[in-house]
């Protein structure tokens, strides 16, 4: 009888190899595919990586919270794979990571817009986020609660943004969308299966979250975790949201996770150099141009005038809330609006660059203030819509945001 | 593992070096595995050139961060699935000596293991699909249970058992091989 380890060791070692020949004519194709393949964007990671001007921060790491708080409710799902309720321990107790953000909105069927986000998590230093449009570097943001600080810097303009942060906002210590942070918001979170899958050579499960609070009702949120190691590989958030006045579909993908990594702490070092301009939160350099209005504005009475100040001040107060991502303050201020998670994402840690004067173009109670703000992706310039509430006495935003 | 990263990384700038690398690092045990799933040289370098040319098409798009060779097997599975699938593999044709270039060796040392190459691919050929992918993916792809489960979309105790059950009936295949390699 042959014994089953030399039958092992027949086939082990029974192997085929290339001729020249072959090679040659596969890594011809290959090349050729190469050279064709869509223009990659290789040269990000090493710019960042050898501009020290790019460098770090935290944010969307919202999405990882989301899946951490759905992976509190309960161990492996199969009893073989991922062990869910090990996730979250596994991930509370790195201190540092990196991760990246690709956000992908279609216009008019085919036309797509794409952000790209480098973000760097170090417990001891901070946050960063480098921030891409269509391939070049738009906004880098730190935030240094060791130092009390925060930065917006923007290269292609040259001009950087200081934030000093309180002692309160710095002993947070975490980035407020980091996902420890998130963890009571998200409990009541829903799941269901979606099967073992294998991303780029690494064994993943996945889950399918289902919670219309976290996602929208439009929007569907995968998270894939490696089975061996139980960290996240990736999340994808994909659907249809509220964007530029339509209905868009939307597509983000949180991944390329490196789990408690060494990095550098001149990673986390501004280095501004010397022919930035400084500017001031919520102001700007140039005039802006406010945003056409259909309707003329109506000439305002006494009492209207001033209401005005406390309208300017509903809509200051609305985005401050989501410069901070305070979200629980956002629902007072705005009070019904439910935002999902994608929304919070792109409004979170948005830039005041402009509020204008209130306005109205009619006798109804809407009011209109036009805004230009900094988004995570995007510059938004808009009117944002604010009416006086009978029962609760006191200036709401309606719509415009 | 940390050279896999870096080749990556050159890959995803489009540098030509790094696929080649790659290649010439994966190319034998991608073709190993190829022929013992499909048991036609042609068939199986037919799927090495596609899984390769993919790969580079992906461009920027790969996000291999682990376990490259894994990725590549898993393509090299997949591929020769399509092709088993829509049957433009000769069927069980015998495998020829010449059909899969030797060691370096002297030329009957090279003889013989041109002979016992085609028994063992010839033999591994008549095993069902999933057996085959199991032995070939252990034995000559170095893939785990566990990963080979998670390709198949099985659990570990069915890949293991399509194992056992495929190296018995190698052993029946191969009993004469085996003879006359040891009275050798």
């Amino acid at each position: 009888m042959v014994p089953a380890d030399d039958i092992e060791q027949l086939v082990k070692n029974t192997r085929a190899e290339t001729s020249t020949a072959t090679d040659e004519q596969i890594l011809a194709a290959a090349q050729s595919a190469l050279e064709s393949a869509a223009p990659a964007q290789p040269n990000i990671w090493r710019t960042i990586m050898k501009n020290r001007i790019t460098k770090f921060a935290a944010a969307a790491v919202i999405l990882i919270a989301v899946m951490i708080g759905i992976n509190q409710f309960g161990g492996s799902i199969d009893g073989a794979g991922v062990a869910w309720g090990e996730v979250l321990k596994q991930v509370e107790n790195i201190p540092a990571l990196t991760f990246e953000t690709t956000v992908e909105i279609t216009f008019l069927g085919t036309k797509k817009f794409l952000a790209k986000e480098y973000v760097y998590v170090a417990g001891d230093y901070g946050t960063r986020s480098d921030i891409y449009r269509n391939g070049e570097l738009f906004l880098i943001k730190f935030r240094l609660p060791n130092k009390k600080v925060a930065y917006q810097i923007q290269p292609k303009e040259k001009r950087y943004v200081r934030f000093d942060l309180s002692a309160e906002e710095a002993a947070i210590g975490r980035d407020p969308d980091d996902p420890r942070q998130w963890l009571e918001k998200i409990l009541s979170g829903d799941y269901i299966e979606i099967g073992p899958c294998n991303i780029n050579g690494i064994d993943v499960e996945g889950i399918e979250a289902r919670n219309p609070e976290i996602t929208g009702e439009s929007m569907a949120m995968c998270l894939w975790v490696d089975v061996e190691t139980d960290l996240p590989v990736r999340i994808e958030i994909e659907g249809e949201d509220f964007e530029a006045g339509k209905m868009r579909p939307q597509k983000i993908i949180i991944d390329d996770f490196q789990w408690d990594v060494e990095l550098d702490p001149a990673l986390f070092e501004p280095n501004i150099p010397d022919d930035y301009t400084e500017i001031q939160p919520q102001t700007q350099t140039q005039p802006q141009k406010e945003p056409e209005v259909k309707e003329p504005p109506k000439i305002l009475s006494d009492d209207e005038k001033r209401a005005q100040i406390a309208v300017k001040e509903v809509a200051r107060a609305l985005f401050q809330a989501c410069a901070s991502k305070s979200w629980d303050e956002f629902s007072k201020i705005w009070p019904g609006l439910s935002l999902n998670m994608m929304q919070k994402i792109y409004l979170g840690g948005l830039e005041i660059i402009h509020i204008g004067e209130p306005f109205k173009t009619d006798d109804s109670a809407t009011w209109h203030v036009p805004y230009e703000i900094e988004l995570k992706f995007e510059t938004r310039k808009r009117n944002l819509h604010i009416r006086y509430d009978e029962a609760t006495q006191r200036y709401i935003p309606r719509g415009g945001l | 593992m940390t050279e896999d990263r870096h080749l990556l990384k050159r890959l995803r700038c489009g540098d030509s070096d790094a696929l080649r690398a790659i290649y010439e690092k994966y190319k034998d045990d991608l073709l190993t595995v190829a022929l013992s799933l499909l048991s036609d040289v042609h068939a199986a370098h037919d799927c090495l050139q596609d899984v390769f040319v993919g790969f580079a098409a992906g461009g920027n798009k790969l996000n291999v961060r682990r376990n490259l060779k894994g990725y590549l097997l898993s393509c090299i599975v997949n591929r020769a699935r399509d092709q088993l699938r829509k049957n433009t593999v000769p069927a069980t044709r015998q495998l020829a000596d010449s059909d899969c270039k030797g060691t370096q060796a002297g030329p009957v040392k090279q003889l013989i293991d041109g002979q016992r190459r085609a028994r063992v691919f010839g033999a591994l050929a008549k095993l069902p699909r999933e057996q085959r992918e199991v032995v070939a993916l252990h034995l000559q792809g170095e893939m785990t249970f566990r990963q080979i489960a998670r390709l198949q979309g099985e659990s570990i105790n069915t890949a293991q058992s399509r194992y056992r059950y495929g190296i018995e009936k190698l052993r029946t295949f191969l009993k004469k091989e085996y003879e006359n390699g040891t009275r050798r």
